[in-house]
């Protein structure tokens, strides 16, 4: 990997690790790296008291690489494993707050695709599926959802299927509000009922570069930040974490498919909802 | 009643226009050598489920087996997209049933529990949920509105496990596979339940490691002894994915020699 896939993905770990808070529990999945490494990277720094559940695992205490190895790397540095079915049960009640979410396309309101492009009965790319992503942004207190690559066609002013929805519904009763924050490998959009709204872009990156790479309306206040990376303390929580990278991985330029030469809007990994199995 | 079987007799049994639940998850414990039967048996107009499909999906379209596939992901995981449910799903020749989690397994779990429905928060304002037509209920305690998951029962269930006993109790490793619940799920919700195992083992093995058992006899119909059954995908505790076939495999766009056990394996 490149230093700059480093970089960029160290913000986005940075940005994702400080949405967790004490007395969270996060729902990360093997398939995500990078939502992996922010939840390590918390526990490791601003939460120590966040719990993480790991494809099945509870707060494994292991570097990244071992952690998404899967149950057997983890045995004896965890204190058990938990049901699929059960943590299904702890999103619905809310026992779990968090998780992050990493689509084919986010909207300006902030609805998810994970589905489809095209209509239904003859898509012009069908996306492996999205898990969960259907379901927990109506369940959970927060969902986050991360791109790793910022690029207009994954940012439409309308995704070309609502997986997952933006606020709307019932919400209120039931203390869920969809997606709330968006993080990308250029920048912090914020959602709310008015839409979306850039709260930070990353060192390096021109509000311009980042209003060109999206396709949908953001609004740009007169206070947006550079977005902070990380500061020494998490530089050396991530080095201990993820001395080898492993973190950069969904950055990474990808080859070429079928589907990518038919114009999808992502790369060929597919995009991952929290829960997914290992391989 | 558990019967010691054969795999063709056995998948050579399914009906065609069967409604048939695939356990595994994604690269793991997917039933193929089972898949393959059922292939061979001639077997068609399937509506297939499976929470996690890949190369199972992939086989029965290669086979021309399937009427319908409900899933909540069918992919190759890391290595990408899977090629024949793609170029399926994008040309309608099979008809592509897109479930979320919540969907796919409330509705087992309502078959599982024995109830009418299931009430979920999940879902709400999701094109693909509102395809799927569902009802809604309103709680009579809050008055809240829920999405009304209906059971879903298989009329066969097929799961890929590490061993059983004669009698059919099922022993799954330990530490647990990520989603072996989901398997366990599907058989519970299921008419008919199938297991291919690596190994078949005396009872006496099994009950000196009662902790490992996740089915029992009473529910498990058929046990084929199957070694290798799952490949190229995991099977745990014996042998990990064998991702340079599932990469072959995408990287040819879908041959099926990819998929042919070798020497050099």
């Amino acid at each position: 990997m490149s230093d700059q896939q480093l970089a960029r993905a160290d913000v986005m770990v940075a940005v994702m690790a400080r949405q967790i808070a004490d007395g969270d529990l996060v729902g990360v999945g093997l398939g995500t790296p990078l939502a992996v490494a922010a939840a390590l990277l918390a526990r490791a720094t601003s939460a120590p008291d966040a719990h993480v559940l790991v494809g099945g695992a509870m707060d494994p205490d292991a570097d990244l690489a071992t952690v998404l190895a899967g149950s057997r790397a983890v045995l004896g540095r965890t204190p058990g494993f938990v049901s699929h079915l059960d943590s299904m049960d702890m999103a619905e009640r809310q026992a779990m707050t968090l998780q992050f979410l990493r689509p084919a396309e986010v909207d300006g309101r902030g609805n998810l695709n994970t589905s489809r492009i095209g209509p239904a009965a003859a898509p012009a790319v069908r996306f492996p599926g999205g898990l969960a992503t259907g379901d927990v942004p109506a369940l959970l207190p927060r969902v986050v959802a991360y791109l790793p690559r910022h690029r207009r066609r994954n940012l439409p002013p309308r995704v070309s299927c609502v997986t997952g929805a933006a606020a709307g519904w019932d919400a209120d009763r039931f203390r869920a509000r969809g997606v709330t924050l968006l993080v990308t490998d250029l920048a912090v959009i914020a959602f709310d009922e008015r839409g979306a709204t850039l709260r930070s872009v990353h060192p390096g990156v021109e509000v311009a570069a980042v209003l060109d790479a999206t396709g949908f309306t953001i609004a740009v206040g007169d206070d947006v930040e550079v977005t902070p990376g990380p500061d020494a303390l998490e530089r050396a929580a991530l080095a201990r974490i993820d001395p080898d990278g492993v973190r950069a991985r969904e950055l990474r330029a990808r080859p070429t498919t079928t589907d990518s030469d038919r114009g999808a809007p992502v790369d060929e990994r597919s995009p991952q909802a929290s829960t997914r199995s290992g391989s | 009643m558990t019967a010691l079987a054969d795999l063709d007799t056995i998948a050579g049994g399914v009906a065609s226009g069967s409604c048939v639940y695939l356990g595994g998850a994604v690269l793991r414990r997917k039933p193929l050598a089972f898949v393959r039967a059922l292939v061979a048996a001639g077997v068609r107009d399937l509506d297939v489920v499976t929470f996690t499909g890949s190369l199972d999906v992939e086989l029965l379209l290669a086979g021309d087996a399937v009427r319908s596939i409900s899933s909540a992901y069918v992919g190759l995981g890391s290595v990408g997209f899977a090629p024949r449910f793609s170029a399926a799903a994008r040309a309608g020749t099979v008809r592509d049933v897109e479930h979320t989690e919540w969907t796919l397994l409330g509705r087992l779990r309502a078959a599982a529990m024995g109830v009418p429905f299931l009430p979920t928060r999940a879902g709400a304002g999701s094109e693909v949920v509102d395809a799927l037509g569902f009802e809604r209920v309103r709680d009579p305690y809050s008055g809240a509105s829920y999405l009304a998951l209906p059971p879903l029962r298989p009329d066969v269930a097929v799961l890929h496990a590490w061993r059983a006993s004669p009698a059919g109790d099922v022993q799954l490793p330990w530490p647990p596979e990520h989603l072996w619940d989901v398997d366990v799920l599907a058989a519970r919700a299921a008419e008919r339940v199938v297991v291919t195992v690596e190994e078949v083992v005396p009872e006496a093995t099994v009950a000196a490691a009662p902790e490992l058992t996740r089915l029992f006899g009473f529910e498990v119909d058929a046990v084929v002894e199957t070694p290798g059954g799952a490949w190229p995908t995991a099977s745990p505790p014996v042998h990990d994915t064998d991702e340079a076939a599932v990469a072959a495999y995408a990287a040819s766009g879908g041959d099926l020699d990819a998929l042919q056990r070798t020497a050099a394996r």
